[in-house]
Formats: structure tokens, sequence, C-alpha cells
């Protein structure tokens, strides 16, 4: 297949899935609360939902490399330099998706975003945030470096399981010490 | 260089992650200790909204610099190329010096010239720099960074690359399953 089809498809696809996936965000925190009563299930269910979070930054990423690869952006002086510095990109994308992704919770499971919470949200996210964020930033930086092989998925992959065994037992902790 | 580096760039990129973390912890800390928006004091008030306006600034600020220094750092390959076609062997220290960049990023530029094809050979012992596709100095002394092959060494693939497949699956998948999960549960 040409490499301009296999782009635009990349691009359809992505956008596809990313609307597909609001929805499923929607069902997700919807149902946080029933799920959480089951351990295996809720490590399930999180390791899916995570997945897909960081499957959508890679065909994100992956879609805009190839756009700079095809060169797209003819006019753009500035769209390779994201490329050519992928882990100083890699770290303020992770940054900046970890905090939406606070804030989006923060907003979906109480409806509005409480500033009096917010620091103790970021301390108990933090313990997650980081192991997530390390995850985000190996998914980016490979794909903006265009160093991403199978293996290196899989160990991301691997990753994001490990961060929802460790939030489940987070959560079950949190819950267990509040109850006394 | 000056100041538009890519060095000052990140710094002032973090200095402004820090600024509006900090702005945004403590306004909300004492938010959540006295009750009030943002501080106690309008001197907290103004400290903390200042530091949260600011941060993002300096964010921008920092990237700017960052892009503008990173683009400044694309016209040395062609200076380097023209000073080694013009001359003998040159010391590494040399041409840091001519093009007023620091030596790493000299010996960074030649090892990626020398993937894009270009006969450049740099003597690691004695830090000797020419532009001779004969010398025998060309592979045996070179700093192999694999993390280093520059952009246009890299083919664009025409069909999926297996990591691509395996995403695209994994995201199908999830999306089902999520659903399908939500709505069991609901």
């Amino acid at each position: 297949m040409d490499a301009k089809k296999t782009t635009a498809l990349l691009g359809i696809a992505f956008i596809v899935f990313l609307a597909l996936s609001y929805f499923e965000n929607l069902f997700f925190f919807g149902v946080l609360g029933d799920f959480l009563r089951n351990p295996f299930l809720a490590v399930a269910t999180l390791f899916v939902h995570n997945v897909l979070v960081v499957s959508l930054i890679l065909l994100g990423m992956t879609f805009y490399v190839r756009l700079v690869m095809l060169d797209f952006f003819k006019r753009e002086k500035y769209g390779r330099i994201v490329l050519e510095h992928p882990r100083t990109f890699a770290v303020t994308f992770a940054v900046m998706i970890l905090l939406l992704s606070i804030v989006r919770a923060s907003i979906l499971i109480y409806g509005t975003l409480s500033l009096a919470d917010l620091p103790a949200m970021l301390l108990i996210s933090a313990p997650i945030g980081i192991i997530e964020g390390y995850g985000m930033y190996l998914t980016i930086s490979k794909t903006l470096g265009r160093t991403m092989s199978t293996k290196d998925l899989a160990f991301i992959y691997i990753i994001f399981f490990i961060a929802a065994i460790i939030e489940v037992g987070f959560i079950n902790l949190l819950v267990a010490v509040t109850a006394r | 260089m000056g100041i538009v580096t890519k060095s000052n760039g990140k710094i002032l990129m973090f200095i402004g992650l820090a600024f509006f973390f900090v702005g945004l912890i403590g306004g909300s800390l004492s938010y959540a200790t006295y009750g009030k928006e943002w501080g106690y004091t309008p001197m907290g008030y103004f400290l903390a909204f200042s530091m949260v306006v600011i941060g993002p600034i300096l964010c921008i600020m920092g990237i700017s610099v960052f892009v503008m220094g990173a683009r400044r750092f694309q016209k040395y390959p062609s200076k380097l190329i023209v000073l080694l076609k013009s001359g003998a062997r040159t010391k590494l220290s040399s041409l840091a010096k001519l093009l007023e960049i620091s030596e790493k990023d000299v010996k960074r530029m030649i090892h990626e010239l020398q993937l894009n094809g270009e006969s450049i050979v740099i003597d690691r012992i004695t830090t000797d720099v020419a532009y001779d596709s004969a010398s025998p100095l060309q592979l045996s002394h070179l700093d192999a960074n694999a993390s280093a092959v520059s952009l246009s060494e890299k083919k664009l693939s025409s069909g999926w690359s297996s990591y691509e497949k395996l995403s695209l699956a994994v995201s199908v998948v999830s999306i089902v399953t999520g659903i399908v999960l939500a709505l069991l549960l609901r």
C-alpha cells in the first residue's frame, strides 16, 4: 500500500477510535464504583481502559510522525523539531496528559473541579501517576524517535498492567484505612 | 549562541512548570486550610495567582526559546562542512570555537553528518577532524550512537508496521471490552 494511503487510513482510524473511546470513557466512569468492588474485575477494566488510552496516544503520535515524514507541513518550519527532540517533548506531553487526566477524572467523578481537593488528588495519584507517566513517556519518546517495536509496545502494556494492579491495591488500601 | 539556546529553553520550561504547580498547590492548600479562595491574605492571593499566571507564560517562552535554539542549531552542519572542506585537519576544540558552540554539539553534528553520508573523519585520540573519504580513520574511531540516527536515514515504511497493527487491534478490543463491561455492570 502507498505510504500516503496508509497515513490517511491511520488518521481515519485514529479519529474513529477517539470518538468511540469518548463513549467508552463515559460508560467507564459511570460504572466506576461498581467494578471496584471486585478486585479482579477492577484490574481487568482499569488495564483495558489504560491500554486504550496508551494505544490512542501511540496512534495519534504515529499519525503525526507519518505526516511530518511525508512532508505534509510544507510551510511549517518547526514540524521536525518535535521529532528531533523526542525525549523533551515526551516529558512535556506526558506531564500534560497526566495532569489533564487527573482534572478530567475529578470532573467526571465529582461533577466539578474542586481546588480544595486538588492537592490531595495529586498526592493520591502520584504513585500511579509516576508509573503510568513513565509508560506514557516511553510510548511518546519511542514513537517520536521512531524507535518503537512490537517488543517495546508489549513492555509498555506490561507497565500498564502492573500499574492497574497497584492502582486497585492502593484504592483498596485507602478504602480500608478510611473505613477504620 | 547567546541566550536563545535549547538548554535555556528547557530551563525556562521547567521553571514555568514549577511556578504553575507551586502556585496551584499553594493556592489550593491555603484555600483548603482557610476556606477562602486562593489565599487568606491579599498578598497570598497575589502570590498564588501570579505564579499560576506567570508559570504558563514562562513555559510558552521556554518552548519558543527551545524551538528557536533548535532552529539556530540547524544552520551549523552546513557551516561545519564548509569549514572542513576549506581546510586541512582541524581540532575539535577549534571547530567549537569557530562555530561558537560546545565540543559535544560539534561531535554530535559530525556523527549525524557521517550518518547522512558525508565523508567526515574524526580521530578520537587526537580529536582531529577532517573531510576525507579516503582516510582509514573513518570507521575505526567513530562514536557509534544508534540513537543519533538522523531522520533522513529512516525511511517511511509504505505498509503498516507490526506495532501499528498491534495498537490498532488492541484499541478495537479495548473499546469493545470496555463498552460491553460497562453495559453488563449497569
